[in-house]
């Protein structure tokens, strides 16, 4: 009888899993992971025995495993209850928030990034007699340092700021971010800071140039979705479920007649409300990354803004939106070309570099042209 | 194919185990051949005809040593050509490229490399095939004369790609003729889960510790090299331990009872005792087949140190074509003759604790000497755990805390400890239903949290992708 209970319990599993996975419909996009899964391999000779073939199905099971996501939530919850706060390089704070790992690897690789950032300020200097602005976000593992558990190694990155507050234009957002962490200024799902995190980095800008910075109520901010779950909340599959962050901004109206044009099409408004409906709602800013995005915003400032940066910069631009004509907005990652014309193509007068210090750390991420 | 992918599970493992049990009993032979080859050529499509070469070669020398039963030279000649056949494909497959690396090296020779990769488990695969020739010659096992079945011993799924090694007197009984039963296939089915979750929840776990540790040493201290280094003992037993366990549970279900492979080697008390209890169808094989052969002990002190370095030597080697398991295995030589002659008398006078502690240490350090290939790297990697770097620092300290439970949890389950507790535990209970259903629960959510874990190794967001 025993022995019966057991092999008829195995047996259903294995019913259930293999029938399940063969016969279930298949996605061909995973909204959790953002990417495209596996589909079936080409069967054919050269394939089966270069073992492409068998390479191929297994992806294919992999992606399309029944309840995959379910897994993968199962096996978050288990480290859980086994004390283990990180999964994926990411990190549940005591907080609540779900927090993009920094590396000591990281570290070293946004002081190598630093080191052209410095030069490329010196080059604007001497080509343009341009005086670059340059804000290096520090991370929320930096930030919220004492909610991270003891498992969760953070590196530290005070010495880069030492560096960079040695380069001219530099803004150092440590404090402000330090003075306002009670709020919102991140996600709790999400790599981002949130509007309030990239509204406080927008007025040091305007502090440092000399500007008026608007206050958060000119802006008229409002909430454009509810619940947002975020990038850290794909990778690590777990929520505690509390305060779901939303997505909030300048009020469409206020930017409705704003352009932006990628690769010669123009779209209305920086702000593209169809993303809304995917996974990823912070493409709601500029619907992406592209490599150059010229935005219109109809004003008459006489002021052109060079704006060279990583997706953090995406939530402050609609805050740039009101003190200059023409955004050209830079992400290097996509722009594999010489951005030294586009001073005199534009005529520009400002230039700004906004990233954030994890995002330097990526490989292919915001190397500045050196000529 | 690994039992650890998807693929395994969702459709190997389902559609073997239906036919098998749909198909009438003169036919499961063939099929199970068929698909221990499908599972082989799963990784290695064009190897898989090297070892039906080899199945082929090892049949035709068996049926020449039994026509030739009573001319004991040409009995003598075939086998020594099996022998030498034999370990030809496994030194061309295995060490051709290691050996001209060191002609290289030693005559400043500039030879090219050949450009072949190693098929997985042909270690294992010629072992069995040269085991079967052996006990044929010896008489220890009778000729199989149906090439499918003796093809079947040398491909059998469960334990092609890592042991154990089963001899071939040890299954020859059930190639031909075996049970199955329900009582069986459910020993079986707890211990192919057992195996499958000391691979996926504990090796896997403390293995990826041990790789952040050993790929990053800039921040390493000494207390986190020897960290490191006990994740790496753990992780290289349950990973181990665990296929073997996998491969046995496997047979019960088709009827196979294969032999025990591991027996909680890290509760040994000496080297002598670690090497009863760990990798023990190799130790095994080396002992029938090579040490006891060269006249084992019986031949003087002498010649006995000479026996066993030999073994040695070829135990080390055959765990791969480097030198570091070379030194690896001439370690475990020395320290085992130092201990049959001197040692083991000291030993045996010590409190248990030191044992423990002298066979643990021992261990380890043979660990470290078998990870690294790269001698620089090993030399490195000696110099923190012997004090070459701080002792501790706050990437150390939030490395082990947040690893200590799983390395603590390994400790345990690599004792015989928690077996014997359930089983005692078991024993107060009066209500059978209830340790029936506490029995069920267990496995059944063991299990499941395996899969999830399994699943999810694989789950690999690249969250950058569209941005």
């Amino acid at each position: 009888m025993r022995n019966k209970i057991f092999v008829s319990i195995f047996a259903l599993f294995l019913a259930i899993i293999s029938i399940g996975t063969l016969v279930a419909p298949k996605k061909d996009f995973s909204d959790n992971e953002n990417r495209i899964l596996a589909t079936f391999p080409e069967v054919n000779v050269k394939a089966i025995v270069d073992g492409k073939f068998t390479a191929g199905i297994s992806d294919y099971f992999t992606d399309h495993i029944l309840f995959r996501d379910g897994w993968e939530t199962l096996k978050t919850i288990t480290e859980k209850l086994m004390g283990k706060h990180n999964s994926g390089s990411i990190f549940a704070a005591k907080n609540g928030m779900l927090i993009q790992e920094f590396s000591d690897k990281d570290l070293e690789k946004s002081m190598k990034v630093l080191e052209s950032i410095s030069l490329f300020d010196t080059m604007m200097k001497d080509k343009f007699n341009m005086d670059v602005k340059i804000i290096i976000s520090p991370t929320a593992t930096q930030i919220y340092k004492e909610e991270l558990h003891k498992d969760c190694y953070t590196a530290d990155s005070s010495e880069f700021f030492i560096k960079a507050n040695e380069i001219d234009g530099f803004i150092d957002l440590n404090a402000v971010l330090n003075a306002h962490k009670d709020e919102n200024i991140f996600y709790r799902t999400d790599h981002h800071w949130s509007h309030l995190g990239a509204y406080y980095a927008y007025v040091e800008y305007c502090n440092n140039i000399g500007l008026t910075a608007k206050s958060l109520d000119d802006f008229k901010i409002e909430c454009v979705a509810e619940e947002f779950f975020g990038t850290t909340y794909s990778r690590y599959g777990l929520f505690d479920g509390k305060n779901p962050d939303k997505l909030e901004t300048v009020s469409y109206d206020l930017l409705k007649h704003t352009t932006a044009t990628v690769k010669g099409e123009t779209h209305t408004s920086i702000f593209y409300p169809e993303k809304l409906e995917s996974k990823d709602k912070y493409l709601y800013f500029l619907g992406g990354n592209n490599g150059k995005t010229e935005v219109n915003t109809g004003l008459n400032t006489g002021r052109n803004l060079l704006l060279f940066k990583d997706s953090y910069a995406n939530a402050v631009l609609p805050y740039l939106c009101f003190h200059f004509d023409n955004i050209i907005v830079i992400d290097m990652r996509y722009y594999p070309q010489s951005v030294f014309d586009l001073v005199e193509e534009y005529s520009i007068t400002d230039t700004l570099l906004v990233y954030n210090i994890n995002s330097l750390s990526e490989s292919q991420a915001a190397l500045l042209p050196i000529e | 194919m690994l039992f650890s992918s998807i693929e395994f599970f969702v459709i190997f493992l389902s559609s073997v185990i239906l036919l098998y049990f749909v198909l009438p009993k003169k036919l499961r032979n063939t099929e199970l051949l068929l698909f221990s080859l499908v599972f082989y050529a799963w990784g290695e499509p064009i190897y898989v005809l090297l070892m039906i070469f080899s199945i082929i070669m090892n049949w035709l020398f068996g049926l020449g040593i039994h026509k030739y039963d009573d001319d004991e030279k040409k009995k003598k000649l075939i086998l020594v050509l099996s022998i030498i056949c034999n370990l030809s494909l496994l030194g061309f497959f295995k060490y051709a490229n290691f050996a001209i690396d060191n002609i290289n090296a030693i005559f400043n020779a500039n030879i090219n490399a050949i450009n072949i990769s190693l098929p997985i488990g042909i270690s294992f695969f010629t072992f069995q095939a040269m085991s079967y020739v052996i006990d044929v010659y010896r008489k220890n096992a009778d000729v199989q004369p149906n090439i499918l079945n003796f093809g079947l011993y040398i491909s059998l799924f469960p334990q092609l790609i890592a042991g154990p090694i089963v001899r071939y007197s040890t299954v020859a009984q059930e190639i031909n003729e075996r049970k199955v039963s329900f009582e069986l296939a459910s020993t079986g089915i707890k211990r192919f889960v057992i195996g499958l979750a000391k691979k996926v929840l504990i090796a896997n776990s403390v293995g990826a510790v041990w790789d952040s540790i050993q790929n990053d040493t800039s921040n390493i201290s000494v207390s986190l090299a020897w960290f490191g280094a006990i994740c790496y003992m753990f992780q290289i037993y349950f990973d181990f331990s665990g296929y073997s366990d996998m491969a046995i549970g496997l047979g019960k279900i088709f009827g196979f009872n294969f032999l025990e492979n591991f027996t909680h080697p890290y509760a040994a008390k000496s080297i002598t005792d670690f090497w009863n209890r760990w990798h023990i169808s190799l130790s095994t094989w080396f002992k029938e087949y090579v040490y006891i052969p060269l006249g084992g002990n019986r031949k003087g002190k002498v010649k006995q140190i000479r026996n066993i370095l030999i073994v040695w030597l070829l135990t080390g080697l055959w765990h791969g074509a480097s030198w570091n398991f070379v030194l690896w295995g001439l370690y475990y030589g020395v320290l085992l003759i130092l201990e049959k002659f001197v040692l083991d008398k000291v030993l045996k006078k010590l409190p248990a604790f030191f044992q423990h502690f002298y066979a643990l240490f021992v261990v380890i350090i043979g660990w470290v000497l078998f990870a690294f290939e790269d001698m620089t790297a090993m030399g490195d990697y000696f110099k923190f755990m012997f004090g070459g770097t701080s002792f501790i620092n706050d990437y150390t300290t939030s490395k082990i805390i947040g690893n200590i439970a799983l390395v603590i949890i390994s400790a345990i389950a690599s004792t015989p400890a928690p077996a014997n507790l359930a089983k005692k535990l078991i024993s107060k209970i009066e209500n059978k239903n209830l340790v029936l259903v506490l029995e069920i629960v267990w496995y059944v959510v063991l299990f499941i949290v395996t899969f999830a874990f399994l699943v999810s190794s694989t789950y690999n967001p690249f969250i950058y992708f569209r941005f």
